[in-house]
């Protein structure tokens, strides 16, 4: 029985039965009535505590409820449920539903139900009220020029947060349901008039298809739409940042934002993304180009410079002029281990600080990186078990893995290191390019929505990798990322300072 | 955007095919053609290397301007030049040809690693890294290739001018007379044993037309002289870098160093060293020329088998191709000397003169007169 009745008695025994109301210890019923031309309407109200607006509950519907006893009202010509929705819930907003399903999911979000005696509709009132953080400055994406906000755990404050940054009608914000057993919403945002409208089919389709009983996070979602679930490589772009968002809405990308998750998916995403940050948009192009360079050198060191270490003091010590050589032969002297292993034995000790440092008190954090970095790092190498070439190499290369502007790639990015410091074990610089090539060819087929994570090279003159990692001053940015073939290719004109023009005259 | 999987649909762009082309042509450098040509023309290497270049872009001229002209690639033409059995026959022919190169460029690369750098490793032991980048890299098709090589190709191309550049000190000019080398005769008619350098231009017939200029409406022109400057763009920056490795060879060695030589680019990357005490280079071109190595095996690899399924041989190929890995490990296995490998690749270069210049003119004669023919019956059926 899933319509609702015009007796309340079994509209109450169904939502109690419904919401297992013995066993919830949150969940409230509250009886009241209302004066309606002379007679007792009752009624009763269905929420979970902590979820609404109690203050809201007492002072208006059941205040108003109780005023009707008191007061006449004027306008006894509307039905009675007219009158109650006029009168006594008027100041919030208002679905009806006929059904108990329908009902018992907007409860589950946070709505109030309220049922009428001799109706038989439901009244939702959305009084919504979490407890929830508030806005705080970035986490993963700082920046000292640009905005400070983030993102939080409410899917309403921060799909304002996006509109506020645009103002556009056509922006759209679709919500989607999603979690069978544990319902939770996602909602897809895009630019009507720029997103590639098949992009938006496919993304819609994934969502919607998706059979499972709980996706908690924007984090976990993406892990049941990506193509490429094993690739270290993140085929969404995270981030936190409304504005950021706003920027990739305008390229004609689209995002996507869950309830309860402070974090937003782009998609589609290319490797040219893993070079901009959010910085990028707020400093001068010439800084922007050496920033770029250096990010390049970044990622280069993250993933290969350990490597191209273990390889050239396996395979190819020549590279190494002879000073060098000789003071590396030294400092290994009595170090009994191989190459691999010390690098293998400081990758490890690093990793164990990373996460060491995640999980301690904020500020014991610095303590421990003092304490591991530092000082046993200088104990390691004063006991001989590591050489100090080793630790200039580890320290630098983990270093440059916190250079990259994203956390989640250079999270990919590490998994990907060790796999090319055991190649590079194996046969030095040939094993090393036979693992370059695998993982370009691993980027090749990866996708983001049918999208390659490693767009075409050059195309044309505006279309190609470089000219979109080494961003030109934002005037000169004509043309949209050709990656996310958006439906107007063009952001701006080719003249986009029109004062020149009258300068000239 | 084309999905890589589907190998029936080959998707690339201009640049992409350009960057392929020369990675081909780059690998075929450093294979043991070039020695060839420095030994039959000794000091008129470059005279001779010009003569070489001169004469395929020739002969691809008229090639390329007779397919793009008349037809849409090479695959049409010879479908309507051969009966059904033939194109069969053509196909399994063209992909042995596919084969043959992917071996005798493993082979190549596994005996100038060894004999450079690798000297204990076991060549098989080498020689597996192509075969398991093989089986890896052809499972989606040739289009993740192209992408590849997209972003490659402009490095190699800087790496052998600084490679050039670097060495410019090093080259002597008395290494370049007598201007005629051992005579003309070895120079003009000896020397055109070593065109099989051009083989690979043979895939801008097949898979050129994706290099014709598209119209406004996405439609691709079947007009040979639009295409002609895509093609000439290939042909300039192969000559380019073929004449500058050629100078790099026989400028920097004497001709008398280099006949008992094997790696020669492996060589001369070994004399560049930035310091006085060390900062050799040869490591990192190491790296280079296998990544090289490792795109060229594959991209062949994979054409041979695309021709075997655009000829109808085979529905799909991707089952065929453990079995090839199959037998070029044994093959490799087998091929344990370098002399032995010397004298499969001197077979090796008569094989490509035929697949990569006869075969093309054949069948391009064969299909004029066809068409002739068909014409005139056309013309004699109009006049009844």
């Amino acid at each position: 029985m899933d319509k609702i009745s015009e007796k309340i008695d079994i509209n109450r025994a169904q939502m109690m039965k419904k919401l297992n109301c013995d066993l919830n210890y949150d969940l409230m019923f509250r009886d009241f009535k209302f004066k309606y031309k002379n007679k007792n309407i009752n009624c009763f109200l269905v929420f979970f505590d902590g979820m609404v607006n109690k203050d809201y509950i007492n002072s208006d519907i059941l205040s108003k409820a109780t005023l009707s006893y008191s007061i006449t009202p004027s306008n006894l010509t509307l039905s009675y449920p007219e009158f109650f929705k006029a009168n006594i819930i008027s100041n919030c907003m208002l679905q009806e539903k006929e059904k108990f399903s329908d009902v018992i999911k907007e409860v589950l979000f946070g709505n109030v139900a309220v049922f009428i005696d001799g109706y038989n509709k439901c009244f939702l009132c959305n009084i919504i009220q979490y407890e929830h953080r508030s806005m705080e400055k970035p986490f993963f994406e700082n920046s000292i020029n640009g905005p400070q906000e983030s993102f939080n755990e409410v899917l309403n404050f921060n799909t304002a947060l996006i509109r506020k940054n645009v103002r556009n009608k056509n922006l759209i914000i679709e919500k989607i349901q999603i979690g069978k057993r544990a319902e939770n919403v996602c909602t897809l945002i895009y630019m009507k008039n720029l997103a590639n409208k098949k992009l938006i089919d496919i993304i819609k389709q994934r969502i919607s298809e998706i059979d499972t009983d709980i996706i908690l996070s924007t984090d976990a979602l993406n892990n049941y739409i990506e193509t490429n679930t094993y690739s270290p490589i993140p085929q969404i772009l995270p981030t936190e940042r409304p504005d950021r968002v706003a920027s990739f809405l305008l390229q004609g990308r689209c995002a996507i934002l869950t309830n309860n998750s402070p974090i937003a998916g782009i998609i589609p995403t290319t490797i040219i993304d893993w070079f901009h940050s959010t910085e990028d948009g707020y400093i001068k192009a010439p800084f922007n180009i050496v920033l770029k360079i250096i990010r390049l050198l970044a990622i280069f060191s993250a993933i290969l410079l350990p490597a191209i270490y273990i390889a050239t003091v396996t395979y190819h010590i020549s590279v190494f002029p002879t000073n060098i050589a000789m003071s590396l032969a030294a400092s290994r002297e009595l170090v009994p281990l191989p190459f691999v292993v010390e690098i293998l034995i400081m990758e490890a000790a690093f990793e164990l600080l990373r996460e060491a440092e995640m999980r301690v008190p904020t500020r014991i954090g610095p303590v421990v990186s003092i304490v591991g970095g530092l000082i046993l790092g200088q104990l390691a190498v004063e006991a001989n078990i590591i050489c100090s070439f080793t630790m200039i190499i580890v320290g630098f290369s983990g270093i440059a893995l916190y250079a990259l502007p994203n956390f989640y790639i250079s999270y990919g990015l590490r998994f990907v290191r060790y796999v090319f410091i055991l190649l590079a074990f194996l046969n030095g610089y040939l094993a090393l390019a036979f693992g370059i090539v695998i993982f370009m060819y691993i980027l090749a087929n990866s996708y983001s929505f049918e999208i390659s994570l490693l767009p075409p090279f050059y195309e044309d003159k505006k279309r190609n990798v470089i000219a979109q990692i080494f961003t030109s001053p934002v005037w000169k940015n004509e043309v949209r990322p050709y990656t996310v073939k958006a439906q107007d290719e063009y952001s701006q004109s080719k003249i986009s300072r029109r004062w020149l023009l009258n300068d000239k005259k | 955007m084309i999905k890589n999987k589907n190998t029936k649909n080959i998707s690339f762009n201009n640049y992409e095919f350009i960057s392929i082309f020369l990675i081909i042509l780059f690998s075929l450098f450093m294979s043991i053609i070039p020695k060839n040509i420095i030994l039959t023309c000794k000091s008129a290497s470059v005279i001779g290397t010009l003569f070489l270049i001169i004469i395929s872009y020739i002969v691809y001229y008229f090639l390329t301007k007779k397919t793009y002209d008349n037809e849409y690639d090479f695959f049409v033409i010879i479908k309507k030049t051969f009966p059904k059995i033939i194109q069969i026959i053509i196909g399994i022919s063209l992909f042995a040809f596919a084969l043959f190169y992917v071996y005798t460029s493993i082979c190549d690369v596994t005996f100038s690693l060894k004999n450079s750098t690798y000297n204990i490793t076991p060549s098989i032991t080498i020689a597996l890294y192509f075969l398991i980048a093989l089986l890896i890299m052809t499972k989606n098709g040739l289009n993740s290739l192209f992408r590849i090589s997209g972003y490659v190709a402009h490095i190699i191309f800087i790496i052998i001018s600084i490679l050039f550049i670097v060495s410019l000190p090093r080259i002597k000019i008395t290494n370049f007379l007598p201007i005629f080398g051992s005579g003309i005769k070895d120079v003009f008619f000896i020397n055109l044993k070593n065109i099989s350098l051009f083989t690979p231009l043979l895939f801008t017939l097949f898979f050129g037309h994706n290099i014709l200029r598209k119209d406004k409406n996405g439609k691709t022109n079947k007009n040979y002289v639009k295409s002609k400057n895509r093609i000439n763009k290939i042909m300039f920056i192969f000559s380019l870098t073929l004449l500058m490795i050629i100078i790099l060879y026989c400028g920097t060695m004497p001709t008398s160093l280099i006949e008992g030589r094997t790696a020669l680019l492996f060589d001369v990357s070994r004399f560049i060293t930035y310091t006085t005490t060390g900062l050799e280079t040869a490591p990192f071109l190491i790296a280079i020329f296998s990544f090289i190595s490792f795109l060229e095996t594959s991209f062949v690899f994979l054409v041979g088998l695309t021709f075997l399924e655009k000829l109808g041989v085979v529905k799909d190929y991707r089952k065929l191709r453990y079995i090839c890995i199959i037998v070029l490990f044994f093959a490799l296995l087998m091929t344990s000397s370098m002399s032995a490998y010397i004298q499969i690749s001197s077979i090796f270069n008569f094989v490509s003169i035929g697949v990569g210049f006869i075969f093309p003119i054949i069948t391009l004669i064969l299909y004029s007169l066809k068409n002739r023919k068909s014409k005139k019956i056309q013309g004699v059926l109009n006049e009844s």
